[in-house]
């Protein structure tokens, strides 16, 4: 992209600046680059190697970087039958990520406790956390789990992440 | 909307071959001929917006041989309801719905 007006004082760049608004930037880093926390709990984590391998290779997304620190992920993807028994566990993860974060549920029973009608088993991970996107299948397809991070960039994109930095620490 | 209430919505409007109660599921048998618009029916009006998972039965020596099972949830109210149909084989193809779903 050329640029005609001049906004640079080197000369060396006159003419290769792009400008944009921090907002617009800061989402654009994130939404490229979102971590996930792979929180695996049942059959739905072995769907999630899959996608993490090179059949399905979550890196053209950037988003390969599974970490196991919540410190330094973004996203939860919970993949799996929460019980409560690891619910607690869960819940305690998920605060120790630092804001901004996202949370995809992964699965019916992720999203609903899925077969599980059971006095042992968290009926949907959206009782404890906030959920970003639902993705159906049991096991939902590594496709599936693609189009769900697709949609949580849209979703990225779309927020105003100075606005929301300011109304948090002002209000 | 409580789960009985939607029951009678979709009775009301459409011809249900069975119902099957169990342990507090409920699971419709629907005919293939009307399927597409009940499910539609559910999804538009009854706020049953997440197909949480499809599923299939085999009932080996029976004619029609497969049967579909279709789970729908309802993110908002946590309900659940099943659907079952058992289409003839000669009924073809039918365009699929986006898996993911997301709250913006």
């Amino acid at each position: 992209m050329q640029a005609q007006t001049e906004y640079g004082y080197n000369s060396k760049i006159e003419g290769d600046v792009v400008l944009t608004t921090v907002d617009a930037a800061l989402a654009w880093f994130r939404k490229n680059s979102v971590w996930p926390m792979p929180m695996g709990l049942a059959c739905c984590g072995i769907e999630l190697m899959a996608v993490g391998a090179s059949r399905f290779d979550i890196s053209r997304f950037g988003s390969e970087v599974m970490r196991f620190s919540p410190r330094q992920s973004d996203c939860m993807i919970v993949a799996g039958t929460v019980t409560y028994k690891m619910a607690g566990s869960v819940k305690r993860i998920w605060d120790q990520m630092p804001e901004p974060k996202w949370c995809i549920a992964m699965g019916a029973c992720a999203s609903s406790g899925g077969m599980y009608r059971s006095y042992a088993v968290l009926q949907g991970i959206d009782q404890l956390l906030p959920v970003d996107v639902y993705i159906s299948g049991c096991p939902p397809r590594p496709e599936a789990l693609i189009e769900g991070l697709l949609k949580l960039q849209k979703k990225i994109d779309t927020e105003h992440a100075l606005a929301d930095q300011k109304r948090a620490l002002f209000s | 909307m409580t789960a009985a209430q939607a029951l009678s919505a979709i009775e009301a409007k459409f011809a249900v071959a069975k119902k099957i109660e169990f342990r507090g599921e409920t699971t419709l048998m629907v005919e293939s001929a009307t399927f597409w618009e009940l499910a539609k029916f559910c999804r538009e009006n009854l706020g049953f917006d997440y197909l949480l998972d499809i599923s299939s039965v085999d009932h080996f020596g029976e004619e029609p041989r497969f049967e579909m099972v279709y789970e729908l949830y309802s993110t908002e109210r946590g309900q659940h309801l099943r659907l079952r149909r058992r289409p003839s084989p000669m009924s073809g193809p039918r365009p699929t719905g986006t898996s993911a779903r997301c709250l913006t």
